[in-house]
Protein backbone atom coordinates (compact mmCIF):
# COMPACT_ATOMS: atom_id res chain seq x y z
CA UNK A 1 0.00 0.00 0.00
CA UNK A 2 2.06 2.68 -1.10
CA UNK A 3 -0.69 5.18 -1.86
CA UNK A 4 -0.42 7.90 1.56
CA UNK A 5 -4.21 8.51 0.66
CA UNK A 6 -4.77 4.39 0.92
CA UNK A 7 -2.87 4.31 3.96
CA UNK A 8 -4.41 6.77 5.93
CA UNK A 9 -7.44 5.67 5.29
CA UNK A 10 -6.91 2.28 5.96
CA UNK A 11 -4.82 3.25 9.30
CA UNK A 12 -8.36 4.77 10.91
CA UNK A 13 -8.84 2.74 13.75
CA UNK A 14 -11.71 4.81 15.43
CA UNK A 15 -15.54 3.75 16.11
CA UNK A 16 -18.50 5.56 14.90
CA UNK A 17 -22.13 4.55 16.13
CA UNK A 18 -24.57 3.20 13.86
CA UNK A 19 -22.79 0.05 12.37
CA UNK A 20 -24.16 -2.54 10.21
CA UNK A 21 -24.32 -5.90 10.52
CA UNK A 22 -21.79 -8.22 9.15
CA UNK A 23 -24.27 -10.26 7.07
CA UNK A 24 -25.09 -6.58 6.02
CA UNK A 25 -21.95 -5.87 5.17
CA UNK A 26 -21.45 -8.99 2.67
CA UNK A 27 -24.31 -7.78 1.06
CA UNK A 28 -23.72 -4.93 0.40
CA UNK A 29 -20.01 -5.95 -0.90
CA UNK A 30 -21.52 -8.27 -2.79
CA UNK A 31 -23.78 -6.07 -4.65
CA UNK A 32 -27.25 -7.19 -3.00
CA UNK A 33 -28.38 -4.32 -1.30
CA UNK A 34 -30.61 -1.49 -2.13
CA UNK A 35 -27.98 1.41 -3.61
CA UNK A 36 -29.41 3.91 -0.96
CA UNK A 37 -28.31 1.62 2.09
CA UNK A 38 -25.07 0.68 0.51
CA UNK A 39 -24.46 4.51 -0.28
CA UNK A 40 -24.84 4.82 3.55
CA UNK A 41 -22.97 1.44 4.77
CA UNK A 42 -19.93 3.01 2.70
CA UNK A 43 -20.28 6.62 3.82
CA UNK A 44 -20.32 4.95 7.56
CA UNK A 45 -16.81 3.58 6.74
CA UNK A 46 -15.20 7.00 6.59
CA UNK A 47 -15.80 7.22 10.08
CA UNK A 48 -15.50 3.92 11.32
CA UNK A 49 -12.15 2.14 11.22
CA UNK A 50 -14.15 -0.92 12.21
CA UNK A 51 -16.69 -1.08 9.64
CA UNK A 52 -14.31 -0.24 6.99
CA UNK A 53 -12.15 -3.28 8.34
CA UNK A 54 -14.66 -5.71 7.63
CA UNK A 55 -15.63 -4.32 4.08
CA UNK A 56 -12.04 -5.15 3.53
CA UNK A 57 -12.24 -8.35 4.82
CA UNK A 58 -15.64 -9.29 2.95
CA UNK A 59 -13.95 -8.26 0.09
CA UNK A 60 -10.94 -10.32 -0.20
CA UNK A 61 -12.88 -13.53 1.04
CA UNK A 62 -15.74 -12.77 -1.65
CA UNK A 63 -12.40 -12.63 -4.24
CA UNK A 64 -11.27 -15.60 -2.86
CA UNK A 65 -14.49 -17.28 -3.14
CA UNK A 66 -16.33 -16.55 -6.11
CA UNK A 67 -14.97 -16.24 -9.92
CA UNK A 68 -15.83 -12.65 -11.45
CA UNK A 69 -19.75 -13.64 -12.24
CA UNK A 70 -21.60 -10.94 -14.24
CA UNK A 71 -23.29 -9.20 -12.05
CA UNK A 72 -27.13 -9.20 -13.03
CA UNK A 73 -27.97 -5.37 -10.48
CA UNK A 74 -31.45 -5.06 -10.02
CA UNK A 75 -31.87 -1.31 -10.02
CA UNK A 76 -33.26 -0.05 -6.22
CA UNK A 77 -36.37 1.68 -5.22
CA UNK A 78 -33.84 4.15 -3.43
CA UNK A 79 -32.33 7.54 -4.79
CA UNK A 80 -28.72 7.13 -6.87
CA UNK A 81 -27.75 10.20 -7.63
CA UNK A 82 -25.65 9.18 -11.27
CA UNK A 83 -27.55 11.74 -12.72
CA UNK A 84 -27.80 10.30 -16.29
CA UNK A 85 -31.26 8.50 -16.15
CA UNK A 86 -30.13 6.94 -19.80
CA UNK A 87 -27.30 5.06 -17.72
CA UNK A 88 -29.66 3.90 -15.51
CA UNK A 89 -32.26 2.43 -17.62
CA UNK A 90 -29.10 1.12 -19.49
CA UNK A 91 -28.01 -0.97 -16.61
CA UNK A 92 -31.74 -2.08 -16.30
CA UNK A 93 -31.63 -3.01 -19.77
CA UNK A 94 -28.72 -4.94 -19.87
CA UNK A 95 -29.27 -6.69 -16.19
CA UNK A 96 -32.76 -7.93 -17.51
CA UNK A 97 -30.95 -8.64 -21.52
CA UNK A 98 -28.53 -11.23 -19.06
CA UNK A 99 -30.87 -12.92 -17.62
CA UNK A 100 -32.89 -13.25 -20.60
CA UNK A 101 -29.91 -14.55 -22.72
CA UNK A 102 -28.09 -16.43 -20.42
CA UNK A 103 -28.85 -19.23 -17.95
CA UNK A 104 -28.54 -18.66 -14.44
CA UNK A 105 -25.39 -18.24 -12.99
CA UNK A 106 -23.82 -21.03 -10.97
CA UNK A 107 -22.52 -18.70 -8.41
CA UNK A 108 -24.20 -20.18 -5.07
CA UNK A 109 -24.87 -16.83 -4.19
CA UNK A 110 -26.95 -16.54 -6.93
CA UNK A 111 -29.43 -19.45 -6.88
CA UNK A 112 -28.85 -21.99 -9.32
CA UNK A 113 -30.89 -22.95 -12.35
CA UNK A 114 -32.80 -25.48 -10.28
CA UNK A 115 -33.53 -23.60 -7.59
CA UNK A 116 -35.53 -21.04 -9.59
CA UNK A 117 -38.93 -19.09 -8.27
CA UNK A 118 -41.52 -20.06 -10.26
CA UNK A 119 -44.26 -17.43 -10.92
CA UNK A 120 -48.04 -17.84 -9.21
CA UNK A 121 -49.49 -15.29 -11.17
CA UNK A 122 -52.02 -15.05 -13.58
CA UNK A 123 -51.33 -14.39 -17.42
CA UNK A 124 -53.26 -10.85 -17.51
CA UNK A 125 -54.46 -9.05 -14.70
CA UNK A 126 -56.53 -5.94 -14.06
CA UNK A 127 -54.31 -2.82 -13.70
CA UNK A 128 -56.94 -1.70 -10.29
CA UNK A 129 -55.24 -5.14 -9.00
CA UNK A 130 -51.73 -5.93 -10.39
CA UNK A 131 -51.35 -8.40 -7.47
CA UNK A 132 -47.94 -10.45 -8.37
CA UNK A 133 -47.38 -13.39 -6.40
CA UNK A 134 -44.53 -16.23 -6.94
CA UNK A 135 -43.67 -19.26 -5.02
CA UNK A 136 -42.43 -18.84 -1.57
CA UNK A 137 -39.16 -19.95 -0.45
CA UNK A 138 -39.29 -20.38 2.94
CA UNK A 139 -39.63 -19.01 6.43
CA UNK A 140 -37.74 -15.85 6.83
CA UNK A 141 -37.39 -15.33 3.30
CA UNK A 142 -37.46 -11.32 1.88
CA UNK A 143 -38.08 -10.69 -1.72
CA UNK A 144 -36.96 -7.99 -3.93
CA UNK A 145 -39.33 -7.26 -6.99
CA UNK A 146 -38.59 -5.43 -10.27
CA UNK A 147 -41.46 -4.08 -12.93
CA UNK A 148 -40.21 -3.31 -16.26
CA UNK A 149 -41.59 -2.24 -19.83
CA UNK A 150 -40.80 -4.88 -22.40
CA UNK A 151 -38.41 -1.74 -23.65
CA UNK A 152 -36.82 -2.27 -20.36
CA UNK A 153 -37.97 0.98 -18.97
CA UNK A 154 -38.21 0.33 -15.05
CA UNK A 155 -42.32 1.10 -14.16
CA UNK A 156 -41.89 0.05 -9.65
CA UNK A 157 -39.86 -1.94 -7.58
CA UNK A 158 -39.87 -2.74 -3.89
CA UNK A 159 -37.34 -3.82 -1.92
CA UNK A 160 -37.67 -6.20 1.51
CA UNK A 161 -41.04 -8.00 0.99
CA UNK A 162 -41.47 -10.58 3.64
CA UNK A 163 -44.39 -12.19 1.90
CA UNK A 164 -44.27 -13.49 -1.69
CA UNK A 165 -46.91 -10.81 -3.30
CA UNK A 166 -46.54 -7.90 -4.71
CA UNK A 167 -49.33 -5.55 -5.63
CA UNK A 168 -48.21 -2.81 -7.97
CA UNK A 169 -50.00 0.48 -8.11
CA UNK A 170 -52.01 1.55 -10.81
CA UNK A 171 -50.38 4.95 -10.63
CA UNK A 172 -47.41 2.94 -12.43
CA UNK A 173 -49.25 1.39 -15.32
CA UNK A 174 -50.77 4.05 -16.03
CA UNK A 175 -48.90 4.47 -19.29
CA UNK A 176 -48.83 0.90 -19.74
CA UNK A 177 -51.77 0.61 -22.74
CA UNK A 178 -54.44 -2.08 -21.93
CA UNK A 179 -53.32 -5.53 -23.43
CA UNK A 180 -49.95 -4.82 -23.27
CA UNK A 181 -47.20 -7.00 -21.47
CA UNK A 182 -45.17 -5.77 -18.33
CA UNK A 183 -41.88 -7.89 -17.22
CA UNK A 184 -40.78 -8.30 -13.83
CA UNK A 185 -38.64 -10.69 -11.90
CA UNK A 186 -37.91 -11.64 -8.33
CA UNK A 187 -35.22 -12.01 -5.75
CA UNK A 188 -35.31 -13.92 -2.95
CA UNK A 189 -32.82 -13.77 0.01
CA UNK A 190 -32.78 -16.64 2.45
CA UNK A 191 -32.41 -17.07 5.91
CA UNK A 192 -29.28 -18.60 5.35
CA UNK A 193 -27.43 -15.57 3.04
CA UNK A 194 -28.18 -17.27 0.21
CA UNK A 195 -30.20 -15.48 -2.93
CA UNK A 196 -32.12 -16.31 -6.08
CA UNK A 197 -32.98 -14.75 -8.93
CA UNK A 198 -35.90 -15.76 -10.42
CA UNK A 199 -36.51 -15.73 -14.93
CA UNK A 200 -38.16 -12.63 -15.89
CA UNK A 201 -41.86 -12.98 -16.18
CA UNK A 202 -44.86 -11.43 -18.21
CA UNK A 203 -47.84 -10.74 -17.52
CA UNK A 204 -50.65 -8.67 -19.20
CA UNK A 205 -52.23 -5.51 -18.03
CA UNK A 206 -55.84 -5.43 -18.31
CA UNK B 1 -6.85 -20.89 -7.01
CA UNK B 2 -10.88 -19.92 -7.26
CA UNK B 3 -12.66 -21.15 -4.55
CA UNK B 4 -16.26 -20.72 -5.79
CA UNK B 5 -16.13 -23.17 -8.42
CA UNK B 6 -15.38 -25.63 -5.70
CA UNK B 7 -18.84 -27.91 -5.22
CA UNK B 8 -19.02 -30.99 -3.12
CA UNK B 9 -18.66 -33.71 -4.66
CA UNK B 10 -17.97 -36.18 -2.07
CA UNK B 11 -20.98 -38.49 -1.39
CA UNK B 12 -20.17 -39.87 1.99
CA UNK B 13 -20.94 -37.65 5.64
CA UNK B 14 -17.17 -38.41 5.91
CA UNK B 15 -15.66 -36.99 2.61
CA UNK B 16 -18.35 -34.13 3.24
CA UNK B 17 -17.06 -33.27 6.68
CA UNK B 18 -13.16 -33.41 5.47
CA UNK B 19 -13.89 -31.04 2.04
CA UNK B 20 -16.42 -28.23 4.62
CA UNK B 21 -12.86 -28.29 7.28
CA UNK B 22 -10.47 -28.32 4.00
CA UNK B 23 -11.89 -25.17 2.84
CA UNK B 24 -12.58 -23.40 6.14
CA UNK B 25 -9.09 -24.31 6.98
CA UNK B 26 -7.73 -22.23 3.89
CA UNK B 27 -10.84 -19.49 4.49
CA UNK B 28 -9.33 -18.94 8.12
CA UNK B 29 -5.75 -19.12 6.53
CA UNK B 30 -6.36 -16.40 4.12
CA UNK B 31 -8.76 -13.78 6.31
CA UNK B 32 -7.82 -14.60 10.28
CA UNK B 33 -6.42 -11.03 11.23
CA UNK B 34 -3.23 -10.98 13.53
CA UNK B 35 -5.13 -10.28 16.65
CA UNK B 36 -7.18 -13.55 16.17
CA UNK B 37 -4.41 -15.68 14.76
CA UNK B 38 -3.91 -18.00 18.95
CA UNK B 39 -7.99 -18.50 18.30
CA UNK B 40 -7.79 -19.24 14.63
CA UNK B 41 -8.24 -23.20 15.51
CA UNK B 42 -11.47 -22.59 17.82
CA UNK B 43 -13.06 -19.79 15.58
CA UNK B 44 -12.40 -22.36 12.19
CA UNK B 45 -14.75 -25.54 14.60
CA UNK B 46 -17.24 -22.45 15.44
CA UNK B 47 -17.92 -21.28 11.83
CA UNK B 48 -17.76 -25.59 11.54
CA UNK B 49 -21.09 -25.51 14.22
CA UNK B 50 -22.55 -22.56 12.43
CA UNK B 51 -23.11 -24.58 9.36
CA UNK B 52 -23.90 -27.61 10.65
CA UNK B 53 -26.77 -25.73 12.80
CA UNK B 54 -27.77 -24.12 9.35
CA UNK B 55 -28.03 -27.29 7.96
CA UNK B 56 -29.96 -29.07 10.19
CA UNK B 57 -32.28 -26.07 10.37
CA UNK B 58 -32.80 -25.85 6.64
CA UNK B 59 -32.40 -29.36 6.33
CA UNK B 60 -30.25 -28.81 3.10
CA UNK B 61 -26.64 -29.57 2.72
CA UNK B 62 -24.43 -26.61 2.06
CA UNK B 63 -22.92 -27.83 -1.27
CA UNK B 64 -20.18 -24.31 -2.46
CA UNK B 65 -16.67 -23.31 -0.86
CA UNK B 66 -18.64 -19.88 -1.14
CA UNK B 67 -20.98 -20.30 1.38
CA UNK B 68 -18.33 -21.64 3.88
CA UNK B 69 -16.09 -18.62 2.74
CA UNK B 70 -19.30 -16.16 3.45
CA UNK B 71 -19.65 -18.14 7.24
CA UNK B 72 -15.73 -17.50 7.83
CA UNK B 73 -16.42 -13.72 7.40
CA UNK B 74 -19.19 -14.03 9.47
CA UNK B 75 -17.46 -15.47 12.08
CA UNK B 76 -14.40 -13.36 12.12
CA UNK B 77 -16.50 -10.27 12.08
CA UNK B 78 -18.76 -11.23 15.32
CA UNK B 79 -15.11 -12.38 17.04
CA UNK B 80 -13.65 -9.09 15.89
CA UNK B 81 -16.42 -6.88 17.50
CA UNK B 82 -16.74 -8.84 20.25
CA UNK B 83 -13.17 -8.18 21.35
CA UNK B 84 -13.39 -5.12 20.68
CA UNK B 85 -16.87 -4.46 22.61
CA UNK B 86 -15.08 -6.48 25.96
CA UNK B 87 -12.00 -4.29 25.83
CA UNK B 88 -13.82 -1.24 25.46
CA UNK B 89 -11.33 0.43 23.91
CA UNK B 90 -11.16 3.78 24.54
CA UNK B 91 -12.06 6.39 21.45
CA UNK B 92 -8.65 8.27 22.17
CA UNK B 93 -6.93 5.60 19.97
CA UNK B 94 -5.21 8.74 18.05
CA UNK B 95 -3.68 9.44 21.03
CA UNK B 96 -2.41 5.80 21.92
CA UNK B 97 -1.46 5.63 18.23
CA UNK B 98 0.92 8.52 18.41
CA UNK B 99 2.46 7.23 21.81
CA UNK B 100 3.53 4.10 19.54
CA UNK B 101 5.29 6.30 16.92
CA UNK B 102 6.75 8.01 19.39
CA UNK B 103 7.88 4.83 20.97
CA UNK B 104 8.95 3.49 17.57
CA UNK B 105 10.21 6.22 15.35
CA UNK B 106 10.62 3.90 12.43
CA UNK B 107 7.20 2.68 12.13
CA UNK B 108 5.72 4.37 8.43
CA UNK B 109 2.32 5.55 9.48
CA UNK B 110 0.40 8.41 7.69
CA UNK B 111 1.53 11.94 7.62
CA UNK B 112 -0.07 13.86 10.60
CA UNK B 113 -3.31 15.43 9.88
CA UNK B 114 -3.90 13.98 7.06
CA UNK B 115 -6.20 11.37 8.09
CA UNK B 116 -8.34 14.64 9.43
CA UNK B 117 -8.08 16.47 6.51
CA UNK B 118 -9.12 13.23 4.32
CA UNK B 119 -12.51 12.73 5.95
CA UNK B 120 -13.15 16.23 5.71
CA UNK B 121 -12.72 16.10 1.93
CA UNK B 122 -14.16 13.34 1.80
CA UNK B 123 -17.27 13.94 2.93
CA UNK B 124 -16.98 17.54 1.29
CA UNK B 125 -17.09 15.56 -2.08
CA UNK B 126 -20.96 14.86 -3.51
CA UNK B 127 -21.98 11.51 -3.13
CA UNK B 128 -21.72 10.26 -6.43
CA UNK B 129 -18.15 10.71 -6.57
CA UNK B 130 -17.72 9.60 -2.85
CA UNK B 131 -18.83 6.63 -2.48
CA UNK B 132 -17.04 5.37 -5.41
CA UNK B 133 -13.78 7.09 -4.41
CA UNK B 134 -13.98 5.35 -0.63
CA UNK B 135 -14.32 2.19 -2.05
CA UNK B 136 -10.89 3.18 -3.99
CA UNK B 137 -9.70 3.92 -0.99
CA UNK B 138 -11.00 0.66 1.06
CA UNK B 139 -8.91 -1.12 -1.85
CA UNK B 140 -11.69 -2.62 -4.44
CA UNK B 141 -10.48 -2.67 -7.97
CA UNK B 142 -12.84 -1.06 -10.75
CA UNK B 143 -14.41 -3.85 -11.27
CA UNK B 144 -15.54 -4.54 -7.43
CA UNK B 145 -16.62 -1.38 -7.29
CA UNK B 146 -19.04 -1.92 -10.14
CA UNK B 147 -20.42 -5.24 -8.54
CA UNK B 148 -21.12 -2.89 -5.04
CA UNK B 149 -22.86 -0.35 -6.80
CA UNK B 150 -24.48 -2.13 -9.81
CA UNK B 151 -23.45 0.05 -12.07
CA UNK B 152 -21.54 0.70 -15.59
CA UNK B 153 -17.97 0.56 -15.59
CA UNK B 154 -16.86 3.67 -17.11
CA UNK B 155 -19.20 5.74 -15.09
CA UNK B 156 -17.93 4.44 -11.96
CA UNK B 157 -14.32 4.68 -13.39
CA UNK B 158 -15.20 8.49 -14.36
CA UNK B 159 -16.20 9.68 -10.70
CA UNK B 160 -13.74 8.10 -8.87
CA UNK B 161 -11.18 9.65 -11.31
CA UNK B 162 -12.76 12.76 -10.61
CA UNK B 163 -13.52 12.96 -6.98
CA UNK B 164 -9.51 12.20 -6.87
CA UNK B 165 -8.76 15.04 -8.37
CA UNK B 166 -11.37 16.93 -6.50
CA UNK B 167 -9.97 15.31 -2.90
CA UNK B 168 -6.29 15.65 -4.16
CA UNK B 169 -6.98 19.36 -4.23
CA UNK B 170 -9.23 19.70 -1.42
CA UNK B 171 -6.36 18.16 0.51
CA UNK B 172 -3.39 20.46 -1.16
CA UNK B 173 -6.03 23.84 0.14
CA UNK B 174 -5.49 22.26 3.44
CA UNK B 175 -1.65 21.60 3.23
CA UNK B 176 -1.34 18.40 2.41
CA UNK B 177 -0.35 17.12 -0.99
CA UNK B 178 -0.06 13.27 -0.82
Amino acid sequence: MSDPLLQAFQENRELAPGCATPEEIWRAVAGLEVQARTAALVDHTIRCGDCARLWRLAREAQAESAPVAVVTPIQAAGRWRWGVVASAGLAVAASLLLVLRQPATENPERGSPEARIASATARELPREAFLLRWAPQGEGARYRVQVTLPDLTELDSAVDLTVSEHLVPPAALARVPAGSDVLWRVEARLLDGRTMTSPPFRTRVR
Amino acid sequence: MPHGEQRNVARGPEERAGWMRQVLEHAFRRLTPAELLDSREDLRQAALLRVLEVESREREEVQTASYLWHVAFTTIADELRRRRRAHEEPVETERLEARVAELHPGRPSATPGLREALRDCLERLPESRRIPVVLHLQGFAPSEACRVLNAPGKRVENLTYRGLIALRRCLAEKGHAP
